[in-house]
Parts: C-alpha cells; sequence; structure tokens
C-alpha cells in the first residue's frame, strides 16, 4: 500500500460521499475567527508586565481574574494567572467563579452541564459550561466579542470530548459556528485523563519526566515537565517548560525596566521555535513557535 | 437539462448526452483533472477522456448523482494519464502536496507486494473510516484529498483558520492509518 493507491482508491468513493463533500459547510455563511488558547502563562506576564500588546491585540481578564492577551486571528490567546474555574474536593465538584464555592455536582453529568455567563463592561461574553462526573470531569470557556467573532479555551475540552454534554450544551447556548465539537482526539499521543490525574498525578516518561496538560491542573500537582500544546501545523504533543522558560527569558527579569529591555530584546530576535515533543520527550511531531507579537510591525 | 434527463440520453445512445453533459459540467471535470494533473493541456485531455468514459459505461450504469460521477471518471483519467505519460509527468503543486501527507496514512510494513489491494477493496476500507468520521470531518478530508484543494480554500470556505484545517486533517489521516493498521495491514 502507497501513498498513491489511497489517492487512487479514494476515487473509488461512492458518488453520495463525494457529492457530500463539495457541498457549501451548513455554517460558513458568517465566517468566524477562532482563536486558539493556550497557557504560556510566564511569556504572558511578561508580555503583561512590559505593558506589550499589539493594536491588534486584547487584552481582558477572565472571570477566575486570568488575564487573556488573544492575538490576531491565527495565533494563540495567552493566558496568564491560575486560578481554577472549578475544583473536585471529597468527590463533589465545585465552581470557583464569582469568589465562591458552588457545589454543581448535581447539576453535571454525562449528558448534563452548568452553565455560568456574564458580560463585561467592553460588550465581551464570557461562557462556560461544566459537565461530566467527578471522575470524569470537562468543561469549556468561550469568550465571545462585540464584533462577532470567539475563542475558546481548549484544554479544558479534551477531557471529555464528544460527550453528550458538550454537544447539548453547544446546541443550548448555540455555539456550533465555533466548532467546539469538532475538537479532535489525542490521537495516538498518550494524554492523561482528569481521573487519571486526580488518582495518580502526572505520568512519568522513561526520561523522569512528569507530562501532562497542566493548565488548571498545576494548581493541584504543580507544573508539568511536558505540557501539552500544539504546534504550529496542528499536531499536538508537549513542550519542554524549561525549554520555554529559556525561550521567553525566565529568571532573568526582575524588574519592570528589565522586562522591557527583554521585551525589546524578543522583538528584535523575532519569533523563535521550541519543539513540541511526544510524551517521551525525545520524539518531534512539531515545533512550538513563541512570538514576540505583532507590535513590532504596527 | 436535468441530470435524469441527460443520463437518458446516453441509455438511448444519443451522442447529445455528450454535449449536455460538457455544457452542464465540463467545467467541473476539467477542475477536479485540474487539481491533481496542475496543467491546463492535460486537464483538458483527462476531462475529454472522462466524457469518453462516460458515454462507454452509460450504460449499464445509471448513476444517481451524475456530477459527482463525472467527476470521479474524470480525476480516474487524470491518475491514469500520470502514470502511463512517456513524458514522465509527475505529481505537482498541491496533489505532490497532498500525497505527501497521505504517506502518513500508510500502515507502517504496508508496502510490500503481498499487502496491495485492489482500488475498489481499498475504497471500500477508507469509505467504511469515513462514514464513521463526523461529517465536518469527512468532508474536509475529501476536499483536500479527493478534490485536492488547498488548505487554505478549504479554511476560507469553512470559516476556520488554516490551523484548525491543518488539525484536523492530521488527526484524521492518523486515524485512518490506525484504521488500516487495525484492519490487518500492519
Amino acid at each position: 500500500m502507497s501513498a498513491e493507491s489511497i489517492f487512487e482508491a479514494l476515487g473509488e468513493l461512492e458518488e453520495d460521499m463525494v457529492r457530500e463533500a463539495a457541498l457549501p459547510p451548513r455554517h460558513a455563511v458568517r465566517p468566524r475567527r477562532l482563536l486558539l488558547i493556550a497557557a504560556a502563562a510566564l511569556l504572558t506576564a511578561l508580555l503583561a508586565a512590559a505593558g506589550y500588546a499589539s493594536p491588534a491585540a486584547r487584552r481582558f481578564f477572565t472571570a477566575t481574574g486570568d488575564e487573556i492577551t488573544v492575538l490576531s486571528e491565527g495565533d494563540r490567546a495567552l493566558r496568564s494567572g491560575g486560578e481554577a474555574v472549578c475544583v473536585i474536593r471529597d468527590g463533589r465538584i465545585l465552581f470557583l467563579c464569582d469568589g465562591t464555592e458552588k457545589d454543581i455536582t448535581e447539576e453535571c453529568g454525562p449528558s448534563r452541564y452548568f452553565a455560568w455567563e456574564r458580560t463585561y463592561e467592553d460588550g465581551t461574553r464570557h461562557l462556560i459550561a461544566v459537565g461530566g462526573t467527578p471522575e470524569r470531569m470537562g468543561y469549556f470557556y468561550v469568550y465571545l466579542f462585540p464584533d462577532g467573532s470567539g475563542a475558546f479555551d481548549l484544554p479544558c475540552f479534551y477531557d471529555y470530548r464528544g460527550a453528550a454534554w458538550v454537544e447539548k450544551a453547544v446546541r443550548d447556548l448555540g455555539l456550533e459556528d465555533l466548532g467546539i465539537s469538532d475538537c479532535p482526539d489525542h490521537g495516538d499521543l498518550k494524554v492523561p485523563t482528569a481521573a487519571e490525574l486526580i488518582e495518580h498525578g502526572y505520568p512519568v516518561n522513561s526520561r523522569g519526566e512528569t507530562y501532562g496538560p497542566g493548565g488548571r491542573y498545576t494548581e493541584w500537582l504543580g507544573q508539568p515537565d511536558l505540557e501539552l500544546a500544539m504546534g504550529k501545523n496542528g499536531a499536538e504533543g508537549y513542550i519542554r517548560y524549561a525549554e520555554l522558560e529559556e525561550a521567553s527569558g525566565a529568571g532573568r527579569v526582575h524588574s519592570p525596566e528589565e522586562a522591557l529591555a527583554w521585551n525589546e530584546y524578543v522583538r528584535q530576535r523575532g519569533p523563535v521555535e521550541i519543539p513540541v515533543y511526544k510524551e517521551d520527550g525525545e520524539t518531534v511531531v512539531d515545533w512550538f513557535v513563541i512570538s514576540p507579537g505583532r507590535a513590532a510591525e504596527g | 437539462m436535468e441530470d435524469r434527463e441527460i443520463v437518458e440520453l446516453y441509455w438511448q445512445r444519443r451522442e447529445e448526452a455528450l454535449g449536455e453533459s460538457r455544457k452542464k459540467y465540463g467545467g467541473l471535470c476539467f477542475s477536479v483533472a485540474l487539481s491533481v494533473l496542475g496543467s491546463r493541456e492535460d486537464a483538458e485531455e483527462a476531462a475529454s477522456d472522462a466524457l469518453l468514459r462516460a458515454w462507454n459505461s452509460i450504460p449499464p450504469q445509471k448513476p444517481e448523482y451524475l456530477d459527482a460521477y463525472l467527476a470521479k471518471l474524470s480525476r480516474r483519467a487524470a491518475v491514469d494519464l500520470l502514470r502511463r505519460s512517456l513524458a514522465g509527468k509527475r505529481w505537482s503543486g498541491e496533489a505532490a502536496l497532498a500525497l505527501e501527507e497521505l504517506e502518513e496514512c500508510v500502515p507502517s510494513g504496508a508496502s510490500g507486494p503481498e499487502e496491495r489491494l485492489e482500488a475498489s477493496e481499498l475504497a471500500a476500507l477508507i469509505a467504511r473510516f469515513l462514514r464513521a468520521q463526523p461529517e465536518t470531518v469527512r468532508k474536509v478530508f475529501l476536499r483536500r484529498y479527493w478534490y485536492v484543494e488547498s488548505v487554505s480554500a478549504i479554511a476560507e470556505a469553512f470559516g476556520w483558520s488554516e490551523s484548525k484545517v491543518k488539525s484536523i486533517l492530521f488527526r484524521t489521516r492518523k486515524g485512518l492509518r490506525r484504521f488500516l493498521e487495525t484492519e490487518g495491514y500492519l
């Protein structure tokens, strides 16, 4: 079997499938800009400290106090801050926004979800949907901007992709256009589930490195050595946190002045790339771009 | 003219069938062939060949979707043109990129002659895999590897970022490979 034989075999598919593919997508009338959100807390903190924001970027705060910098279309939204949306404690799902701990366990389930919404002064609408069970809880966080574009927090969703509650929440909240349900699975990449993390903590590879999704789990488990990320070519894997720190200047900046100087250095240096690995911490599957942002172009 | 009327012309062996097909679907046949061949001259040859194949296959065929049927014939003609060309035509442009991406779908070890499958057998397997995918994923995959559309064109059609399209394609290719391996092509 070869790539050519697969290409040729595709030509023998039934006509209904061929025809279906050529039909216009159902939700393509009004394109929405979809911005992926990846946790790059340290870099964002540096950018924020340096007051670094491109004219095309948006900065705002989430319900949990996270600061989000959404770069231009096609780039990633960076989040700083470590407040979790919810936590599992004593077998209960507790929602942490609004400054309180609300037990939402009974409102969640395999086909039930808890929804929270707030509209901020700038017109940005924040939606959070939490569903599942304490053993397999997941959530997604959606930011809807006044201009009609949207962004969603992808890592939170990986714990329960394809679940009935997700489909229901997407339908009920009118989020079909964002394509949340289209988020792919991890393929052959090893990613620990929420239940595994809660039970065993981060898994360890043969190099002795911990690996996992990071994000909200850092509150419970600390920072993994290898954190789940998506590379510039769409491949999912892990970036080594030490390499991210090195590239983003962690440990070198101790004052706002140093942050500005580092910021200028980064801007002149341009984007750098660090490897995206499989869980073994050795096999490179893609590259993660650390961009200085668009301010230099402005 | 309605498709069923055109098909009826074929069945009646009336040559107007070819003219009506060319008028209605000549552009489609040409664009499908062009995406594979990259050359207008070759694409025109393949599109004409497709109509000839239609004439020779209808009857006994009675396609329900004439547009898709002709598109298939055109794609097949384009691939055959690549194969038999004495000038050693090679895959180029978007088709070459698509082919390179499809390398990821080939199960490990499935390169010997003993693993050779009839195209129809492999097509049936791939169809089974694709039908199990969400409609959107299926459409994106076929737009890339059947119609050989560029990633940017697909992204624009769906109103998505290119990274999302690439991500969907990447995972579907991996999924197809796993599926083929599960079916025994290791």
